[in-house]
């Protein structure tokens, strides 16, 4: 009778220690060990199998046919599916901010919540609150009063009762008063492994100026009269009725909404969905944005930069929308100059000078006044169209370099077209110059209906919220 | 079949695990990915097939044959 091999008792062995000592010592990073260094159990595996084979051929005992048996070499792919399926999981977990640690307090971890007394300072009418939270939500409302409340709710995650008294011990929230500052602090996670999340919902002085330091958490402000300034690695965003400006600056965010923000507002960083509604100043936005960004009812300027779009509007009354394959604008005041790499584009109701260029995209633009800015349109591939309605005066020169061009607009308009490219020029009176031009598709001018002027005219633009008379000292 | 050749047709699995098991690490730590190694396999399955045939040519019959 063949002895069996001594894989798979050494395996049971060693499955048993690393779980033991799991047991016993959870801080050692054994999970992670494994995690890390399990193909070297499949060498070793097979070096015992060689040995074993090389000492049963010099005692001449006769040899098995093969030296590792089927239901070994089902182990074998199980246990390498299992470890390759966790290794991209780490991977993947490590790209992402607050990541996921797969075996640390995250998975074997309990939460535990501690209650926060509640704090209160007395503070200035128009002081500056300074907040630090490094991981859990705040939200902060400006109210009537003098003081500063801060209520709190700590939870912690940890793999025993024990740590996580220690970690909640050394995160004490802390608010202090510093001249005309506010200190909002808590410690950070401590090092035994135990996560440390803390939610504060704090009341401020109507007056009050915030600034917010973060990594991971979000954050909502609403009725505060001074600026307001965040910085974080992963935070949703929330600002509404904010008297001053608003500095949003983070490495990673799902959305950031800022509605009634009377100062200008500025956004940089990575994240996916913006929204922007009744600013009394500018918008600038810069980065990468990979969801939807809508804009409504901006009284000043609007820049969006990102590496593959460029807008800048004079003022938006009505709305924006854009988006990775669309950009979609109504009611622009001011000139509007758009560069893009792929998008279609539309716009309508523009009351200044357009300077559009885009790689590859389509263009249609209908201006429901008669009274025209010059318009500057191109695409390398796609088709144009420029509506307008009976009787604008302007001068036009439209190409296309393969494809066709049609005129329903005026037939005083001269149209060259031979079986590749098409030219269409001339002037319907003194007015503005218009320059529409593709490498690649259809160039169309043609009339707006009555109904269609009405309805891009008919609810009469809305006009932006006034901009009430600047408070005397506010920061 | 020689004893040789039979020595060389048992320890295939095992060297093939070696192998496994090398090519994992190279993909954790210089950065090699399984997905473009694992051509090596074949090579090594085929050389250990060779070494089998050059220890003794299979089938000569006559020795008793174990299960694995």
């Amino acid at each position: 009778m063949r002895r069996g091999s001594l894989a798979g008792p050494l395996l049971l062995i060693v499955i048993g220690v690393v779980f033991l000592l799991r047991n016993i010592r959870p801080d050692l990073p054994l999970f992670e060990l494994f995690v890390t260094w399990w193909p070297a159990l499949l060498i070793a595996w097979g070096a015992l199998r060689i040995v074993e084979l090389a000492a049963s051929y010099v005692r001449q005992r006769p040899l098995p046919r093969a030296g590792i048996s089927g239901g070994e070499w089902a182990l074998i792919i199980l246990i390498t599916i299992a470890s390759m399926s966790i290794w991209s999981a780490k991977r993947w977990s490590q790209e992402l901010p607050g990541k996921i640690r797969i075996g640390g307090v995250e998975v074997f971890g309990e939460a535990f919540d501690y209650p926060v007394s509640d704090q209160t300072v007395a503070a200035a009418a128009k002081g500056r609150l300074v907040i630090e939270n490094a991981r859990g939500n705040t939200r902060i409302a400006g109210v009537e009063g003098t003081e500063v409340k801060v209520m709190a709710r700590k939870s912690i995650r940890a793999l025993d009762r024990e740590a996580a008294d220690r970690a909640a011990a050394a995160a004490e929230v802390q608010v202090k008063r510093d001249g005309d500052n506010v200190r909002v602090t808590h410690g950070r996670d401590t090092p035994d492994g135990a996560r440390v999340s803390v939610d504060l919902e704090i009341t401020a002085p109507r007056g009050s100026s915030v600034e917010f330091r973060g990594k991971y958490g979000d954050l909502e402000v609403k009725d505060i009269e001074g600026e307001v300034i965040c910085d974080s690695e992963n935070a949703g965003v929330r600002l509404e009725s904010i008297g001053g400006r608003a500095r949003v600056n983070l490495r990673r965010s799902d959305i950031i909404r800022a509605l009634k923000v009377k100062g200008d507002i500025e956004i940089k960083g990575r994240g996916r969905d913006i929204e922007v509604e009744d600013a009394a100043g500018s918008v600038s936005i810069e980065g990468t944005w990979s969801g939807e960004t809508i804009l409504r009812r901006v009284a000043r300027a609007v820049r969006f930069e990102s590496s593959r779009t460029e807008i800048r509007a004079g003022a938006l009354p009505g709305e924006m929308r854009l988006s990775l394959s669309q950009l979609m604008m109504t009611r622009v005041s001011g000139p509007l100059s758009i560069r893009a790499e792929t998008k279609d584009v539309q716009l309508a109701d523009v009351t200044d000078t357009i300077t559009l260029d885009v790689d590859r995209g389509d263009i249609e633009i209908r201006q429901p006044r008669p009274e025209l800015g010059r318009i500057n349109a191109g695409t390398r591939s796609g088709d144009v169209e420029l509506a307008l309605p009976p009787g604008v005066r302007f001068s036009l020169t439209a190409t296309t370099e393969r494809g066709e061009v049609t005129n329903e607009y005026d037939t005083r308009l001269k149209l060259e077209q031979d079986e590749r490219k098409g030219v269409l020029t001339g002037a319907t009176g003194p007015g503005p110059e218009i320059r529409l031009e593709t490498r690649r598709g259809r160039v169309l001018l043609r009339k707006l209906t009555p109904a269609e002027v009405s309805s891009l005219l008919g609810r009469p633009p809305q006009a932006p919220p006034p901009p009430e008379p600047p408070k005397a000292v506010n920061q | 079949m020689t004893r040789t050749a039979e020595l060389m047709r048992a320890i295939r699995g095992p060297v093939v695990l070696i192998t496994l098991g090398a090519l994992l690490l190279a993909d954790r730590f210089s950065g090699v990915p399984v997905t473009k190694s694992w051509p090596v396999l074949l090579i090594v399955f085929g050389l250990m097939k060779l070494l089998e045939r050059t220890a003794g040519a299979p089938g000569a019959g006559g020795e008793a044959r174990y299960q694995g």
